[in-house]
């Protein structure tokens, strides 16, 4: 069964096409890779799934259910969460701080017990703690937990940004390009870390990347978009061989 | 740690011990003073709770004003008690800063604060035109405040120093629940909408209810400081309310500072003290206020309340070098 279906999406600001009638069907357990060149409308599409943003047309169905135009917050609730192409954190908060801030809908708390409960809420509170750090140990950067999240390396925020999205408890991850600014080595190593989330916990992802390498050798099946459109679809052979595609990212 | 809160624990009983002597030691005219001194902490700190979202509000005055209102009319018009005016008050305050959320959510930074400038602005001449509220010369006459229990036991707050203690033991307890609402997750996530919105978004935070929550709950307590007030004084008028009042506000929690719980309370205790000693300038007052608060925005932008952090390295450097010498 298809876990996420996009029909016909599409968004329109004033006379630009950003999102041209998108079809996409993902599988349970799938990680897609998004490509195309700068300002094709991945990060749009990204911001209508995940209802950043209200589609001017078309249909969002996330597990047979019709989620288009729910705000973001709800979203989230029904397991669908993105990240950021910019980094995007609470730069004077610790790491942990941040995952624990992005436990939010986990917390198992009421706002007046919140403020005024005591011995329970500080067990709840621990439980939320442990939590955190056990996804930062899964990120593999539990050892800067206490250092503020903006004095952290590029890389590690990178990262921190993707345990974030993890404290959400999602079944689908949009990944808008998680490996800007890392070496290739590290490039690999998040790799393999998004195919382990896949494979452990069952999440399935679209990944919006620009390294053609990391794309090509992690992802089962590729969507490009150019000027908005879909113009090509299937494995990394098969894309890299198509012509269309190779026109948009060499011109004609 | 332990001697940390050994210093907390004697810090606050000296606290409490000279808060119950005040009324005792001082003349008429400073025990009136400390009351509206406390009217304007719980004004300021609450102003300051809506700050923590990124909402700069111009409407927390008028607010405060909708509470005084409220519980004066209340109290004149229908001889409610107070116990009852109180926190109705409150609640008319919070009903009527959910209409003018309205628009205002719709609104971020300073789009936020000119448009709540104009929409309290609204509230406040909405007293001169309608009658109930008495027009320019507002509503005088408010009684004061008594507790009764029927049959029982009533206790008249009419005296200054009974009327001290009310405002005292109201004014801790809205301290102490704004404090708790300070060092709970809420504050946290009020700070990390006004750092990242888009973030707080995409953990599944409705932002729009968590900036309504600040501001209703500030806005609630705002109601509480104007009931003090119009009780302790006896008359309120439109122009209690207007923007002066508002600036001075803003000049409190600004030059405190708004980084944390105690900012604001430093900021209207020195204002406070600070009116007192220069009230020989009269006139020039706002000008005063006006140089404190450039010299504080270029000296101390995060207020006096980051004092402490920039005066210990300095002293210990200080030590050092005389060491040396």
């Amino acid at each position: 069964m298809n876990i996420l279906e996009l029909k016909g999406l599409r968004k329109q600001f004033g006379g630009l096409v950003a999102v041209n009638d998108i079809d996409l069907e993902l599988e349970e357990g799938e990680i897609r890779g998004l490509i195309g060149p700068n300002g094709s409308g991945k990060t749009t599409l990204f911001n209508l799934i995940s209802g950043f943003l209200q589609p001017t047309k078309g249909q969002v169905i996330w597990q047979g259910k019709d989620i288009t135009g729910k705000p973001a917050h709800s979203i989230v609730k029904e397991g669908v969460v993105r990240t950021f192409q910019l980094t995007t954190l609470l730069k004077d908060m610790t790491a942990l701080q941040n995952v624990v801030i992005g436990c939010h809908l986990h917390i198992g708390m009421g706002l007046f017990e919140q403020v005024f409960g005591s011995a329970k809420r500080r067990e709840k509170e621990m439980a939320v703690v442990k939590k955190a750090t056990g996804l930062l140990e899964t990120m593999g950067i539990e050892s800067v937990k206490n250092e503020p999240a903006g004095a952290l390396p590029h890389g590690y925020q990178r990262v921190l940004n993707i345990a974030i999205a993890l404290a959400s408890e999602p079944r689908l991850l949009l990944l808008d390009e998680p490996t800007t600014g890392m070496n290739p080595v590290e490039t690999q190593e998040l790799m393999d870390k998004i195919k382990m989330l896949r494979d452990e916990l069952g999440i399935t992802m679209i990944l919006v990347e620009h390294d053609m390498k990391a794309i090509m050798g992690n992802c089962e099946k590729i969507t490009v978009m150019d000027f908005g459109k879909k113009i090509a679809e299937g494995s990394p052979e098969e894309v890299s061989k198509n012509e269309e595609v190779i026109e948009a990212y060499l011109g004609r | 740690m332990g001697r940390n809160r050994l210093r907390t624990g004697i810090g606050l009983t000296v606290m409490a011990i000279v808060l119950v002597a005040l009324p005792f030691l001082l003349t008429r005219y400073y025990v009136d003073l400390t009351i509206v001194f406390f009217a304007h902490l719980i004004l300021a700190v609450s102003f300051r709770l809506i700050t923590t979202t990124g909402d700069f509000s111009l409407a927390h005055v008028p607010l405060m004003g909708m509470g005084a209102y409220a519980s004066a009319l209340m109290a004149k018009y229908f001889g409610w008690p107070f116990w009852l005016t109180l926190p109705l008050a409150g609640v008319a305050s919070t009903v009527v800063g959910l209409v003018m959320l309205y628009p205002l959510l719709r609104m971020k930074a300073f789009a936020f604060f000119i448009g709540s400038y104009a929409i309290g602005e609204a509230l406040r001449l909405s007293w001169i035109r309608i009658g109930i509220f008495g027009g320019h010369r507002g509503i005088s006459g408010i009684p004061h405040p008594s507790i009764s229990i029927p049959g029982f036991v009533t206790i008249s707050f009419a005296g200054v120093t009974p009327y001290y203690f009310l405002t005292l033991a109201i004014t801790v307890l809205c301290l102490l629940i704004m404090f708790l609402i300070d060092r709970s997750r809420i504050t946290q996530i009020f700070k990390a909408i006004h750092a990242e919105d888009s973030l707080v978004r995409s953990i599944g935070i409705n932002v729009t209810a968590y900036r309504t929550l600040a501001f209703e709950v500030g806005t609630f307590f705002s109601g509480i400081a104007g009931v003090l007030l119009a009780h302790h004084l006896g008359h309120i008028d439109p122009h209690q309310f207007d923007l002066t009042t508002g600036l001075y506000l803003l000049i409190w929690v600004v030059v405190g500072g708004f980084a944390t719980f105690t900012g604001p309370i430093i900021g209207v205790t020195c204002f406070t003290l600070l009116g007192e000693v220069m009230r020989v300038f009269g006139a020039w007052m706002p000008l005063v206020y006006g140089c404190i608060l450039i010299i504080s925005l270029l000296f101390l932008p995060e207020g006096l309340e980051s004092l402490p952090r920039w005066i210990s390295p300095l002293i210990k450097k200080m030590g050092i070098s005389g060491n040396r010498a």
